[in-house]
């Protein structure tokens, strides 16, 4: 009985294993097709040959400047919105800077229809001159990310106990080396969590990105979908860039999983 | 919270607390002001004016007419029901198999955390990425999840061009990135069951079945609601994953809310009329919102 029942169970978990991890076989083994192989009938599970051109071909069209531009776009927000977010956050979080109304100002900010600020601020970007530019991404982006991290980080600093602070302050330093010197090394975790969760989400964005961007500035996930011909799509094209896109997040969700998981589980469990 | 905003603070000091953390807080106040809340309340200006950047009318202030527009358009209570499909059907989805998925590895055994770490990575893909896998497994005629339907004697969907089934393949590919971070909170919420309480229910010869409906999900509640709540927020505002697989369509099947108003501001360029249309659909969510805070409170 406790055998079956724990058959079971790993059959189970076997089954969602594959569910979770075809989609990303199948990606990685239509980036090795070519025109023609792509939608047969039965589908083909094996690769007919295992070769990098298709990555080759990005690399040295499109995808390598969207490469690029990602790793700026989602670096910088990164910076920005940990480094705006953890000063923030240490406000509200000993000194109930703005109490629950500030609180709350973040949880709506958070519920905003995307198109509901983006379509003013796509005005008001056109008139400053900050479509298809780094700077007006990355500040859209940093908005959309400095609600999260504030909330994210007045948690990790919850956690620290008072009275190292105090005692601190007594000893004659100042309220910003408090926050400085022992505060933020004390909470290290939390902002390695809180960096990858912000890199991650500017990585990943489409809808500013999309609307944003003309030709300069083309992050990847403007980049795949542009990909896509009036009669011809490139699949092999596609999925490489997307692996690409998706390969240095998944290495960085594995090396980091411990913050990852802290970073995902901790708005939701605070909450 | 001893020294800290508390009364043993003499006056100077609490005002040069206050002082440092108004300080603190500037930079972020300001990109928030500045980038969040004065487009904000440009968008309602505009959603008072009749503004079309496509065709030839002068810019004119129309008061409320745009939101009496939204709310005698059928296009736009077609979306509504559409995001309510995919929100309401997204939420049973990833919660049934979430909390599954948790109950299943909740236990210790070999290989857990490796198990676990597979199981997170689509959580942490692109959603256009994401839109693009489907796209290809959902094809009617040649998709690997047609073939497997086929091989266990089932027929075959039309998942993308079939109206309903379309919002069935958007909620399924969305359901895929997002039923592990469903699990995850579940299980750090099912690691604060007390084992007293497990092991009570057990001599007193419960069986598993009865455990978890009777002492684990009651426990749970608070910590599944919070997760609806999170999916629903984040649902309503799903765009990538539609746009990629069926662009809203076929026809306006799968054009929730969202859809919807960028496709009135971006494509049609009705600047006036998308905002109020954006501004209908923040209404709706913030009481949808209260509606779900009211069951947490309760």
């Amino acid at each position: 009985m406790k055998c079956r029942a724990s058959a079971i169970r790993f059959l189970l978990i076997g089954i969602l294993l594959i569910i979770t991890l075809f989609p990303l076989y199948w990606m990685v083994i239509n980036s090795f097709k070519r025109t023609g192989e792509f939608f047969t009938d039965p589908p083909q599970f094996i690769p007919p040959r295992v070769d990098l051109k298709a990555y080759q071909d990005s690399l040295q069209t499109t995808g390598g400047k969207g490469l690029k531009d990602s790793l700026i776009i989602a670096t910088s927000t990164m910076i920005l919105s940990v480094g705006l977010g953890c000063m923030g956050a240490y406000a509200v979080a000993r000194y109930r800077w703005g109490g629950k109304n500030f609180i709350l100002l973040l949880l709506v900010i958070q519920m905003l229809p995307p198109v509901s600020i983006a379509l003013p601020l796509f005005i008001l970007f056109d008139k400053l001159k900050l479509l298809d530019t780094y700077h007006g991404l990355i500040i859209a982006d940093t908005v959309f990310n400095l609600p999260y991290a504030i909330w994210l980080l007045q948690g990790f600093f919850q956690e620290i106990p008072v009275e190292i602070e105090e005692a601190a302050l007594v000893d004659g330093s100042s309220r910003w080396q408090v926050f400085t010197r022992i505060v933020l090394p004390l909470s290290l975790p939390g902002l390695v969590a809180v960096s990858f969760f912000t890199f991650i989400f500017a990585w990943n964005e489409f809808i500013l990105a999309f609307i944003f961007s003309r030709s300069r500035v083309t992050p990847l996930t403007v980049v795949i979908p542009a990909m896509v011909g009036a009669d011809t799509i490139l699949w092999e094209r596609v999925y490489a860039t997307s692996l690409i896109a998706i390969v240095p997040v998944i290495i960085l969700a594995l090396l980091l999983q411990r913050y990852l998981v802290r970073g995902l589980t901790f708005g939701a469990v605070k909450g | 919270m001893a020294l800290f905003a508390s009364g043993k603070r003499t006056r100077s000091k609490r005002q040069a607390d206050q002082m440092f953390a108004t300080m603190l807080i500037s930079p972020s106040l300001l990109v928030i002001l500045a980038i969040c809340l004065f487009p904000l309340a440009y968008g309602i200006v505009i959603s008072l004016h009749k503004y079309e950047l496509a065709l030839p009318v002068p810019l004119s202030f129309v008061g409320l007419q745009n939101y009496l527009r939204v709310i005698n358009d059928p296009t736009f209570w077609h979306a509504v029901k559409i995001s309510a499909i995919t929100v309401v059907a997204g939420a049973v989805l990833q919660l049934a198999v979430g909390l599954g998925t948790a109950l299943l590895v909740n236990r210790e055994f070999q290989g857990r955390s490796a198990i676990v770490s597979l199981l997170l990575l689509p959580t942490t893909i692109a959603p256009v990425v994401v839109g693009f896998v489907f796209r290809m497994i959902l094809n009617d005629r040649f998709g690997p999840l047609n073939y497997f339907l086929k091989l266990v004697g089932l027929p075959p969907v039309l998942w993308l061009s079939n109206p309903m089934a379309a919002v069935a393949g958007i909620v399924l590919a969305n359901g895929w990135e997002w039923f592990p971070f469903v699990m995850l909170v579940v299980l750090a919420g099912l690691q604060s069951v007390p084992q007293e309480l497990v092991d009570a229910a057990m001599v007193d010869g419960a069986s598993s079945w009865q455990l978890f409906w009777r002492v684990t999900l009651p426990l749970l509640m608070p910590i599944v609601i919070v997760v609806v709540l999170i999916r629903a927020i984040e649902d309503l505002k799903l765009f990538d994953i539609i746009y990629v697989t069926t662009g809203g369509g076929p026809g306006i099947a799968t054009q929730t809310m969202n859809m919807y108003a960028y496709q009135r501001g971006f494509n049609f360029f009705s600047i006036g009329y998308a905002s109020a249309l954006s501004y209908m659909q923040l209404v709706i969510t913030l009481l949808m919102v209260r509606a779900l805070f009211g069951r947490l409170s309760r």
